[in-house]
């Protein structure tokens, strides 16, 4: 027995000195590594002219100069489904350096990654404002968009407040994710919608919804549909002489939406979402407005900020020490963090992004003017 | 009222998924095998128009026709790369080779067009005609008369022409169609290009009021097969019906209960035609004629 002990102290000492050595070898490789911060997005499908804006945003924040440690920012396609974007986000997870990981807007995809990091205890970060609730918070998400809760509550109010709303009916995606619908936050206000009917997220004849809506004579249409249903929906509906006020989440927001259709199909359209570059003024706004235009030649929406935004916060992170992935995480539960939309802060359940606002077209042109700003949006 | 504007609907997406069932069909009794690359093309249409619409300036109805050349040219390749080199192979081959081809294109499509979606410009100009207090898109009227116009077309060319006697040869028999000197290859290729170009202008029609993707090729493919076995394989009018009957089906089931249901009525169709017939799935039946 002692002999044996013996040996198997040496070969610990022999195995411990080699592992030394090793760590002492591979030390300035280490230091060296690059940091990497993967963005996540659909490059085709349905959701893709969402992803497009949030590649083109992380684009042109890591086009600007940081100071501080060099970080590889790359877009990774998340595929059609979150089978496809799970494998794609456990695989990014694997490469070494990864400090973050960047997660697709809106859908079930974003909710497929959240275990993952949360198990893998990497930061997820997504730019969402149809889908993902941050509820129950994960200590390891981090959404810069307001949740869908905010904004179908900026859109119930907008719609009873402003537009004087009695007789609404409601169209959204079949399957919404668990939490307060449009109904439950009409009925906060006041109202009960005529009819509230759900349509599958793939493209489909929406016609035959849209008429049996318009036959209950709505005085308004509230939509919370993505952005290529939503431009179908404003198409078909015209198409059909329901011509009611519409009051749409995020989607509607968006130029790359607003070009889809005439300027005199979006007469009377109003959107929620996070911000409208286009809409703002102020020389800080402006700039990223002209310098998006020149990089990608279409005009920035909410997405696009939302994900600028973010970056620039993250890299300012790594910028100021955060160069592993729990550094990370604390540094933006941490304190207040200023961007061009907004000043974002966590509320320890994911929500970063605590302001709305509404934009409407007026049908002469494809540019909506700002109409009311919440923040925060009440409940 | 409501079912006045549900009829309208359901009659012009009848027509476009008429088109469709047609061009499937037309394969279908050529090489007695289902093509499962149509439903691509039915996108490769309408993106085709999209693409063209931002290259070269023109009217819709101009648009239409061009996207009608490129549909056929795209039905020649396919017969080329996906059919002739198999021909000779039980219809099974075709099977697999078809959707292999038509999932290259798609994924082609998505590499091509990517995060890019956008309406095809109307043939009759936008909006709807108000009739009372019903109002009818001027779009379904447009696809109405274009796909009456084709399908009129489409059945001069098969019954009142030396091609579509040469086509019901082939059909019959190839080996002695050949025999008698007929260019079965040449005939082939013009059938896959006839019924590509139905698709393609199926595809551009919808276009105006649908945001296709590749990911619709499938819907598309699965109509056009169910209208197709409604027609018992072998009767273009057959298909023609079944097409209808597919579109107010769906129109009105999703109507009055819901677009989920639509759908499920859809695949329980399928469902029941694989169940009962199976063996239509690489045309087991006689096919004669049209």
């Amino acid at each position: 027995v002692p002999i044996a002990s013996e040996r198997i102290s040496a070969g610990s000492w022999l195995a411990t000195g080699f592992a030394l050595i090793s760590l002492f070898v591979r030390a300035p490789e280490l230091a060296a590594q690059e940091l990497r911060l993967p963005i996540l997005v659909p490059l085709a499908g349905p959701l893709s002219p969402e992803a497009r804006s949030q590649r083109n945003g992380a684009l042109l924040a890591a086009s600007e100069p940081t100071p501080g440690e060099v970080v590889e920012v790359e877009i990774h396609d998340a595929g059609l489904t979150p089978e496809a974007a799970s494998l794609a986000f456990e695989r990014l997870l694997a490469r070494p350096g990864t400090i973050g990981v960047f997660g697709p807007a809106l859908e079930g995809k974003s909710f497929a990654l959240l275990p993952i990091a949360a198990r893998a205890e990497v930061p997820v970060i997504t730019i969402s404002g149809a889908e993902v609730s941050g509820e129950p918070g994960s200590p390891w998400h981090f959404q810069f968009y307001p949740s869908a809760a905010e904004l179908k509550t900026t859109v119930a109010r907008f719609a009873v407040e402003e537009r004087g709303a009695k007789r609404p009916a409601i169209l959204q995606h079949l399957g919404d994710v668990p939490g307060p619908t449009l109904s439950q936050h009409l009925a906060r206000h006041g109202t009960a919608g005529v009819a509230s009917l759900s349509v599958p997220r793939i493209g489909q004849n929406l016609v035959p919804t849209l008429a049996r809506i318009k036959a209950a004579s709505p005085d308004s249409l509230l939509l919370y549909l993505n952005r290529a249903t939503a431009a179908q929906a404003i198409r078909q509906a015209r198409s059909i002489g329901f011509d009611v006020p519409i009051l749409a989440g995020p989607s509607l927001a968006a130029p790359s939406t607003a070009d889809l259709l005439d300027p005199g199909e979006l007469k009377g359209v109003c959107a929620a979402a996070a911000s409208a570059p286009i809409s703002e003024t102020g020389p800080a706004i402006e700039s990223f407005v002209r310098r998006y235009r020149a990089q990608f030649g279409e005009s920035a929406d909410s997405l696009a900020l939302a994900q600028y935004d973010a970056l620039r916060i993250v890299l300012g992170a790594v910028a100021g020490g955060a160069r592993t992935p729990s550094a990370l995480r604390d540094a933006l539960h941490k304190g207040e963090h200023r961007g061009l939309a907004m000043t974002y802060r966590s509320d320890g359940k994911g929500n970063m992004a605590h302001q709305t606002v509404v934009v409407c077209y007026d049908g002469i042109d494809r540019t909506p003017r700002l109409a009311k700003r919440y923040s925060p949006p009440s409940r | 009222v409501i079912v006045v504007q549900l009829l309208t609907d359901g009659l012009a997406l009848g027509s476009a998924y008429t088109l469709m069932a047609l061009g499937f069909t037309l394969i279908l009794i050529a090489v007695r095998a289902a093509n499962f690359a149509h439903g691509t093309v039915v996108v490769a249409g309408a993106l085709a128009g999209a693409a063209l619409a931002g290259a070269i300036p023109a009217a819709p109805i101009a648009i239409l026709g061009q996207v009608v050349a490129v549909a056929a040219v795209l039905g020649v390749v396919l017969c080329v790369v996906s059919y002739l080199p198999i021909a000779d192979r039980p219809p099974a081959v075709f099977l697999v080779s078809s959707l292999a081809a038509g999932n290259f294109l798609a994924r082609g499509v998505e590499l091509d067009f990517g995060a890019t979606l956008t309406f095809a410009q109307p043939l009759l100009g936008p909006g709807a005609i108000p009739i009372g207090a019903i109002a009818l898109p001027r779009q379904s009227f447009a696809i109405i008369s274009a796909a009456l116009l084709l399908t009129v077309l489409l059945q001069l060319l098969l019954r009142h022409t030396q091609f579509g006697r040469r086509l019901r040869a082939v059909s019959d028999d190839p080996s002695m169609a050949s025999a008698l000197g007929i260019g079965v290859p040449i005939m082939l290729a013009i059938v896959f290009a006839i019924a590509s170009a139905l698709a393609g202008a199926a595809g551009y029609m919808l276009a105006n009021q649908f945001l296709l993707t590749g990911a619709d090729a499938v819907d598309f493919l699965l109509k056009a097969y169910l209208a197709a076995a409604l027609g018992r394989w072998n009767s273009l009018l057959g298909a023609a019906i079944g097409a209808f009957a597919i579109a107010l089906i769906e129109v009105f089931v999703a109507a009055y209960s819901s677009a989920a249901i639509a759908d499920a009525a859809l695949y329980l169709g399928l469902f029941a035609i694989l169940l009962i017939r199976p063996k239509l799935l690489f045309g087991g039946t006689a096919i004669r004629g049209t």
